[in-house]
């Protein structure tokens, strides 16, 4: 990969300069100042973020056309003689689909045939976009606080370091006793432990591959539980992305809505009788929502959601 | 319009020899092979990620992201034989650019009234590099059209086949536009002298 910003542009042969003792480039710019006008232009290169966060989004996006999602309109312009004016409206219609949150894929021809590597695709697209929000959770600022606030669509609660619980209700903080701690593999984590955790992805992935205790929680919902519910660290948050990239069976769903309307990517995993799906911010790499679904049994249909609003540190409850 | 390939194999710089496999990637994309596309991502985001850290520096990567769900969007409207994938991707960029100019100013958004002009940023960031006042004069003075189309050579490295096609005009008349705007900028800058021949030559990147 190369940016234009540092690499030295050698793109006229020297023969040119030799013919004519200009080259094309100098000829196009060839007017007083042009070389300070260069200079002025030149940026420092995407960080890591911007470039994991644009790449995310196609990932969504790609995943969400492979899965044969065909969500609104279809956008498919004739491509030739169509005129600059009608390009433009098409562009802004397309502008206004994307900044509405509706995802408009054309599906001319998009009818998946090869539904044996589908889901072996999906499978690779997942852990390319969970590397990318990997990098993403990676540079988020380090914070700190003495309360772990989690901001619900169902009320707010308050963590303590010692793990104890509060909820608000009318403005009030009552105190629910102490928090289970949080499972992954085989260790129960309190706060304390879970700062002393390895944040390196092959580590967290072999304990989240570690056969299950009885009333384990799958390990793709241990992973969110501590991605979305725990003050854990941007480093950890990153491993656990990371992470999540090595576990067989997590599906990259695409760009979808919570329930409160917020855009962000789904992720799936399925299991014998449910599938949870979590949806994160890929901008933030914040965890949006977290849904449940009985796919089979006694509860078949049944749903049940978490909608994080925002979580985050504090010092004080209320 | 006949595509102007020479501009690709003359190019040697960020995405040389890969030019013409973004082609094909954009291609393959529009026709069903939606992976091909990411390979795109990788290649020209610094590319159009310089282009709206020029204009819009506060904005650069919300709008990278946003217009790369556009080209992803639009990638059938991309056609090899108009021009290369790195001008169609500018095309979309400023398109991208243009839609953030409107909603900030609260402008009306008129289709068929293309042209948003970053002036305001681009000045500022003339005016952060100690330009030459005469200099920054000048450009300020340059037709909006004709300034676009130089900056597109001069700060994207686009060539101005690339330049038209990002801007949505002929190849000729992107060319000419340049023209004139280095015309005009002779003519304030250095009346007295015959054009050009004392000044550095190189558009290297130093």
């Amino acid at each position: 990969m190369s940016t234009y910003d540092d690499v030295e542009r050698t793109g006229m042969s020297t023969q040119d300069v030799e013919e004519t003792g200009m080259t094309e480039r100098a000829v196009l710019l060839d007017f007083p100042g042009a070389d300070e006008l260069v200079a002025a232009g030149r940026v420092e290169p995407p960080s890591a973020q911007a470039l994991a966060r644009a790449l995310a989004g196609i990932e969504a996006a790609v995943a969400g056309q492979e899965a044969g999602h065909k969500k609104g309109a279809v956008v498919s312009a004739p491509l030739r003689g169509m005129s600059g004016r009608r390009r433009v409206l098409v562009a802004l219609f397309t502008a206004a689909a994307v900044a509405a949150g509706v995802v408009t894929y054309a599906n001319t021809g998009e009818t998946p045939t090869d539904t044996g590597t589908r889901s072996e695709a999906h499978a690779d697209t997942a852990s390319v976009f969970l590397n990318d929000i990997s990098t993403v959770a990676a540079t988020q600022s380090v914070p700190s606080g003495k309360y772990w606030k989690m901001h619900l669509t169902v009320g707010d609660s308050y963590l303590s370091q010692s793990m104890d619980f509060y909820v608000v209700n009318d403005g009030k903080a009552y105190k629910k006793g102490r928090q289970p701690d949080w499972q992954l593999g085989p260790k129960d984590l309190d706060w304390k432990a879970l700062n002393q955790l390895t944040t390196d992805p092959a580590k967290l992935l072999q304990l989240l591959q570690t056969p299950p205790r009885p009333k384990s929680i799958s390990p793709f919902d241990q992973a969110v539980t501590l991605l979305g519910g725990s003050p854990a660290s941007p480093k950890l948050r990153a491993g656990l992305f990371k992470a999540m990239a090595g576990l067989k069976g997590v599906k990259l769903v695409g760009t979808v809505k919570d329930s409160t309307g917020r855009g962000g990517t789904a992720l799936e995993f399925a299991e014998a009788k449910s599938v949870g799906r979590v949806i994160v911010d890929p901008k933030t790499s914040s965890i949006l929502e977290y849904t449940f679904t009985w796919t089979a049994g006694a509860s078949k249909g049944k749903v049940t959601h978490q909608t994080y609003l925002s979580v985050g540190f504090t010092d004080k409850i209320g | 319009m006949k595509p102007d390939t020479r501009q690709h194999e003359e190019r040697s710089d960020g995405a040389p020899d890969r030019d013409g496999d973004s082609d094909a990637q954009l291609t393959r994309s529009a026709a069903g092979d939606a992976a091909a596309f990411t390979p795109l991502v990788e290649a020209y985001s610094p590319a159009l990620h310089g282009y709206f850290a020029r204009r819009m520096p506060g904005a650069a990567d919300d709008l990278l992201a946003e217009a790369w769900l556009q080209a992803f969007a639009a990638r059938r409207t991309f056609d090899p034989s108009r021009g290369s994938a790195r001008g169609w991707l500018f095309g979309v960029a400023r398109n991208v650019l243009a839609q953030h100019l409107r909603r900030a100013g609260r402008q009306e958004a008129v289709p068929g009234r293309e042209i948003t002009d970053p002036w305001q940023a681009v000045d500022q960031r003339l005016d952060a590099a100690a330009l030459a006042p005469a200099l920054r004069r000048a450009l300020a003075e340059l037709p909006v059209e004709e300034r676009e189309v130089l900056l597109l050579v001069s700060w994207e490295q686009l060539s101005p086949a690339e330049a038209a096609a990002a801007v949505g005009i002929p190849a000729g008349t992107a060319r000419s536009r340049l023209h004139r705007a280095r015309g005009r900028l002779r003519d304030r800058l250095a009346p007295t002298r015959p054009a050009g021949r004392h000044l550095s030559v190189t558009g290297d990147v130093a």
